[in-house]
């Protein structure tokens, strides 16, 4: 019953608007990034083309060209779309969850007789494949408008610096690196039953309660400063770092970023794993009636 | 002995001080349209709650085909079709599209069984319009089908015709007693007595969460049958107390200017008001039905 809840679960959330605005809007994003490089080296051609020094906000033309241009266009965009990523996944995440309660739906499967943590499980496998859906569909607009930007800059298409396995690895990475906010946004919902709630907390302690975390434990220590390594938004920064400078192919190989990429997927994985198990044990003890 | 299709035993739900359910023993037969009756608050919807795997129970047992429910365990409940208040369906997607998506967990629901839940509750030409379009008894027909959709062997239904019309409120009486016909046991919950009394072969009525009487609708109205005397009188207040003091009578109220009576008969009534010079103008009685009996039994615990 489980296959069956999640291709459900899957038609629910494809049929919906905020599907397919939030991919419109990671697109966007991309297309954003590659506007705003494409603008800075017009500029920076239109002020001296000849003047190698010339910078606009500390980036030079040569640094502009590799961003627009492929490898290195990966290496820059894709930690953008993991950052957008985060929001984007908390709030597919928390929405499909918390507004079930209101429409009574999981009342509708749960009188069938499917069990609460296929509901459960089924949602968060839903979430997890449209947030893999974002990412690659981000990632190959990112390949064809660089490809274009490369063909017009380079004169060619440097097949070769790219390393495509790499590439759909980075993808997976940046995919498991979202999981644990698509876990924390079902238990919000799940905790909250209110969209308002879920998506408000799951936001602030993204854009807040985090990025403040992580800017201060440094400042307590050294091992502070290494347990910091560990949260969930370091870890996911760190395993794209890995990833996507895997993707040049001769590049320089990273030196170990304090967490290896190994104990930084797991790490991820056992956060997803943590706050999932949270959110079904929270939903088998709710009384759903009325 | 027939198993039944559904029983609880001792089913208690408690919301911390206050008990919605208390030790409620429920049996339902096979084939059989079973009313459930209470007011507003009488811990209806929390039975039905606890019964579809919904609501955890405090205490006490639930079984559906002779097998144990809990939020736990619900497979059970695959053999139950159920419409509890408002239907929870999916307001972005069409009627058709809903009972489409219900119809994955069930591999033996085609298309064609689609289509003909969808005209058995009348539903055909409006399936393909968006549920948010569609008015409160569109809704509660949809609702119905889903609840048809694969052939349950148990439906439980839970104020089936409300926001429906006088037509529409008819149809699926008429619906509930084809299903009945055709081996499918119905609990049905509802505050329409007439409904209930039309439809139903077995009733239970529940007050402040207490199960206060069970069994065949004729056998519980036999119990309580009794008579009506309603009489117009110039002076209400005199009439009532110059009945006041005639044997028999078991209840007494006024009401402008008739007094209701019940317990002895109208000529009896009729007489004894004259030796006090009290002539009534009109006379009517009618027997007690069951609105009567439900008043009595749920006025009782207030």
């Amino acid at each position: 019953m489980l296959i069956q809840m999640f291709t459900i679960e899957n038609s629910k959330l494809t049929r919906r608007t905020m599907f397919w605005v939030e991919m419109a809007a990671l697109v966007l994003t991309v297309l954003g990034m590659m506007a705003l490089m494409a603008f800075i080296r017009q500029t920076l051609l239109s002020g001296a083309p000849a003047d190698s020094s010339l910078t606009v906000d500390g980036i030079n033309l040569a640094q502009t060209e590799s961003f627009l241009t492929w490898p290195q266009s990966f290496s820059f965009v894709m930690g953008v779309i993991y950052t957008v990523g985060t929001l984007l996944t908390l709030v597919l995440a928390g929405a499909v969850t918390a507004q079930e309660y209101t429409w009574r739906s999981y009342q509708l499967w749960l009188s069938r007789g499917v069990p609460r943590w296929q509901v459960v499980l089924a949602k968060f496998m839903a979430v997890t494949l449209a947030t893999f859906l974002f990412i690659t569909v981000a990632t190959l607009v990112l390949t064809v408008v660089s490809g274009i930007a490369s063909q017009l800059i380079l004169g060619s298409l440097p097949f070769a610096a790219v390393s495509w396995p790499n590439l759909l690895l980075t993808i997976l990475t940046v995919t498991l690196s979202l999981l644990p906010y698509a876990a924390l946004g079902l238990l919000l919902a799940i905790s909250a039953r209110s969209t308002v709630v879920a998506i408000g907390g799951g936001l602030a302690f993204t854009l807040l309660a985090e990025p403040v975390v992580q800017q201060l434990m440094p400042l307590l220590g050294e091992r502070w400063a290494q347990a910091s390594l560990y949260l969930p938004t370091s870890l996911g920064q760190l395993l794209n770092r890995y990833a996507t400078n895997m993707i040049v192919v001769n590049g320089d190989a990273l030196p170990t970023l304090g967490v290896t990429p190994t104990i930084a997927a797991f790490m991820l994985g056992v956060y997803t794993l943590v706050l999932l198990v949270t959110a079904v044990i929270l939903f088998q003890r709710q009384d759903l009636g009325g | 002995m027939i198993k039944p299709v559904l029983e609880t035993y001792n089913l208690t739900k408690t919301f911390g001080d206050f008990t919605a359910v208390a030790h409620a023993n429920l049996q339902v037969q096979p084939g059989e349209v079973f009313g459930f009756l209470g007011p507003n608050g009488a811990g209806k919807t929390t039975t039905i709650g606890m019964i579809l795997g919904l609501i955890a129970p405090s205490s006490g047992d639930i079984t559906i085909f002779g097998e144990p429910v809990t939020p736990g365990h619900t497979t059970p409940l695959r053999q139950v079709g159920a419409l509890v208040g408002a239907p929870a369906l999916l307001p972005y997607l069409t009627g058709h599209e809903n009972l489409r998506l219900l119809a994955r967990l069930y591999p033996e629901v085609d298309n064609g069984r689609i289509a003909e839940v969808l005209q058995l509750v009348k539903m055909t030409a409006a399936a393909d319009r968006k549920l948010a379009s569609y008015s409160t008894g569109m809704k509660q027909r949809l609702g119905l089908a889903a609840a048809l959709l694969h052939r349950p062997k148990l439906i439980v239904l839970d104020e089936p015709t409300s926001g429906l019309d006088p037509a529409g409120m008819r149809e699926v009486r008429q619906l509930i007693r084809r299903l009945a016909d055709e081996g499918i046991t119905v609990f049905l919950s509802s505050h329409l007595l007439h409904e209930v009394e039309q439809v139903c072969d077995r009733i239970a009525v529940i007050n402040h969460g207490k199960i206060v009487t069970q069994g065949a609708v004729s056998d519980l109205m036999g119990q309580s049958q009794q008579q009506f005397v309603t009489l117009r009188v110039p002076s209400p207040q005199n009439a009532a107390a110059a009945l006041k003091t005639l044997d028999g009578i078991t209840a007494l109220e006024t009401n402008g200017v008739y007094v209701q009576i019940t317990g002895i008969k109208p000529e009896m009534a009729v007489a004894h008001l004259a030796q006090h010079q009290i002539y009534p103008s009109e006379v009517t009685t009618r027997q007690s039905d069951l609105e009567d009996m439900f008043l009595a039994l749920t006025a009782s615990g207030d």
